[in-house]
């Protein structure tokens, strides 16, 4: 009956319902057929205490450093400058690409701005500089979503508020990964230019001096990760808090550079509550079923059902990742964290792995996801920003990366203190 | 620069909503601005001086909630559209209008029990003749707060319902185009960011 539901509502969702209400619709009718309580009236009390979670706060704040970031154009100057560090290694400015998408995500929430702003400046050289399409505008969009894994993440935000963690745990779990998973991409960009010099482009060397001359435009992000971030790890402020710093730095640079005006922040309040409001809806509507769930059992079902079973957790694990990476393809990333968060994390607490451990792997699919035709979103965000040529470049460009993913998952897998280690340390 | 967008072709529902918006993303920057002088007060001081914690999360709570509508106009909450997509228009209509009735009747629902929370906690026995206050410093009877909530989740119900009669009706006359432009799923995940983002780039570059 359950399983029935359960398709009955995937098929709604791939239909094009709106993903809020199917989970509404799940939530009610599992409320209504097993419970011997009515559950929908607590409905007002659930989505009240999650519309006033302070650690939630942070989406929109985090959103709005972003809206005011990009229109600040720092990020465009920070690639130039990097450029000149890393553009004589092979591949050249694939690495600038890395680089300043590692950069650029440390100090923005979201991937597909990540994406947008790097690609947008890099783009116009693949004709310029004679690079191979296909791996650089890959390195586009495999680097656009490391927005997700360093960071501040607005992601783990939600998964952390889904599964009751700690942001700042999960911030600290992610560093060491986030950090690896950039250098692996530049791996494979230098790998795939020694092997085959011809993928990669001319490039000038960049004098010390105009190196040096540079370093000026990379303060502004490196000084918005050290109030975002470094405030966190310092002790001074939440997550929460840090995100409010980081707004009014932002909002900061953006005077300081004359590029705030009224239209500039009108248009960045649209964008911030366009994103917060889907966002938030999905939210609490998940908190809802999240409650329905508990309420009736289904939760500890599954972890029971899961302890019965007696498997190797790390074949089950690698099943999930498959399952995953298979779910990624097809459905769009923040509804499938959303709606399986529920599910998965009481499964993989009865195999025995650690839930902020599983946050860092989490993302990574959840990038991964990104980056899997058909739907993934980062690269039709590349492909729209190069605007022309086969989609087919951006794809196959991708799938290094997407290796690399991989086997950032299995490194996680065989060595969970990558992520665990920093937590513990701080702790 | 272009102004925010679209302004001059867009009906009083999907006017106000924007207002709205513009209203909700100030009062996220007060709020931005309000805890960072309460993590400076406290760091250094070792005072809140602002409350901001408790500001901040009805703030929060509000201006969502009023914003609900404009992801509704601008097409922005999720839908998912591998299999949509692969059917003929008419059909894609149907499925619009049935979306949005979905939609709907969760956003009733919602409405219904938040003012029946609201009424709960004016109810309950509290210090004043408000009701149940908050445990904290501030004392604030949350039936204002609920109040507002409330207020726009009904908003954002009655936008809603509205968008489902015009679809219907629209649907019933055979304006296939008309549902798909009022509420079909058209514009991709991150194609508003990105045009956005675009645009700024352009106009940083030109400057």
């Amino acid at each position: 009956m359950a399983a029935v539901a359960l398709v009955v509502l995937l098929v709604l969702a791939a239909l094009g319902i709106y993903v809020a209400a199917v989970l509404g619709i799940l939530a009610v009718f599992l409320g209504e057929t097993f419970s011997f309580i009515p559950l929908v009236p607590v409905l007002g009390d659930v989505a009240w205490s999650a519309s006033t979670e302070f650690v939630l706060v942070a989406v929109p704040l985090f959103i709005l450093m972003g809206e005011l970031l990009l229109r600040t154009g720092i990020a465009a100057d920070m690639f130039r400058a990097l450029d000149r560090w890393v553009n004589w290694l092979p591949g050249g400015l694939m690495h600038t690409n890395i680089a300043s998408s590692a950069l650029f995500a440390a100090t923005s929430g979201s991937s597909v701005a990540t994406a947008a702003t790097i690609g947008t400046v890099a783009i116009p050289n693949i004709e310029q500089r004679k690079y191979s399409p296909p791996l650089f505008l890959g390195s586009l969009a495999a680097g656009g979503t490391l927005g997700i894994l360093i960071p501040p993440s607005i992601n783990m935000i939600i998964y952390a508020v889904l599964t009751e963690s700690s942001v700042t745990d999960l911030y600290l779990a992610a560093m060491i990964p986030g950090i690896m998973l950039a250098a692996m991409f530049s791996l494979a960009i230098f790998g795939a230019c020694v092997i085959k010099p011809s993928l990669s482009g001319t490039h000038e060397r960049a004098t010390w001096a105009e190196r040096i001359g540079g370093l000026p435009h990379l303060l502004p992000p490196i000084i918005l990760f050290l109030v975002v971030v470094g405030s966190i790890y310092a002790g001074w402020a939440t997550p929460t808090e840090a995100a409010s710093l980081g707004v009014v730095a932002s909002l900061g640079f953006g005077i300081y550079r004359r590029r705030i005006n009224r239209s500039v922040l009108l248009l960045a309040f649209e964008g911030t509550m366009r994103t917060t409001a889907m966002v938030t809806l999905v939210v609490v509507i998940a908190f809802f079923l999240n409650f329905v769930l508990q309420s009736i059992g289904v939760t500890q079902f599954v972890s029971d059902f899961m302890e019965s079973l007696d498997i190797n957790p790390t074949w089950a694990m690698l099943a999930i990742i498959a399952f995953y990476l298979i779910l990624g393809m097809f459905m769009e990333t923040l509804s499938l964290m959303i709606a399986t968060t529920p599910i998965v994390v009481p499964v993989i607490l009865a195999l025995g792995f650690d839930q902020i451990w599983f946050g860092v792997l989490f993302m990574i699919l959840v990038e991964a996801a990104l980056i899997t035709p058909p739907i993934g979103v980062n690269l039709f965000v590349v492909q729209a920003v190069r605007g022309s040529g086969p989609f087919r470049d951006v794809v196959i460009g991708s799938l290094p990366f997407l290796l690399m993913m991989i086997a950032m998952m299995l490194l996680l897998l065989a060595f969970p203190g990558l992520a665990l280690w920093l937590p513990e340390v701080f702790n | 620069m272009q102004g925010p967008t679209e302004q001059g072709r867009e009906g009083i529902l999907e006017r106000v909503s924007r207002y709205l918006a513009w209203l909700a993303g100030g009062a996220i920057l007060f709020c931005a601005v309000l805890v960072t002088l309460d993590v400076f007060g406290r760091n250094l001081f070792n005072d809140n001086f602002f409350e901001s914690f408790e500001i901040t999360i009805y703030l929060y709570a509000v201006t969502v909630a009023f914003s609900f509508s404009f992801a509704l106009t601008t097409k922005t909450h999720i839908r998912i559209d591998v299999v949509y997509a692969r059917f003929p228009k008419p059909a894609r209509a149907v499925l619009d209008v049935v979306a949005m009735a979905l939609l709907t009747g969760i956003s009733l629902i919602l409405c219904y029990y938040a003012w029946s929370l609201t009424a709960e906690s004016y109810g309950l026995p509290g210090p004043g003749n408000l009701g149940a206050v908050s445990p904290s410093d501030l004392s604030v009877p949350l039936v204002i707060p609920q109040s507002v909530w409330s207020l726009g989740l009904t908003w954002f119900a009655a936008v809603c319902t509205i968008y489902l009669l015009r679809g219907l009706y629209m649907l019933l006359r055979g304006d296939i185009d008309g549902v798909s432009h009022l509420i079909g799923i058209e514009q991709r995940e991150g194609e508003a960011e990105l045009q956005e983002a675009l645009h700024i780039m352009q106009d940083g570059e030109t400057k």
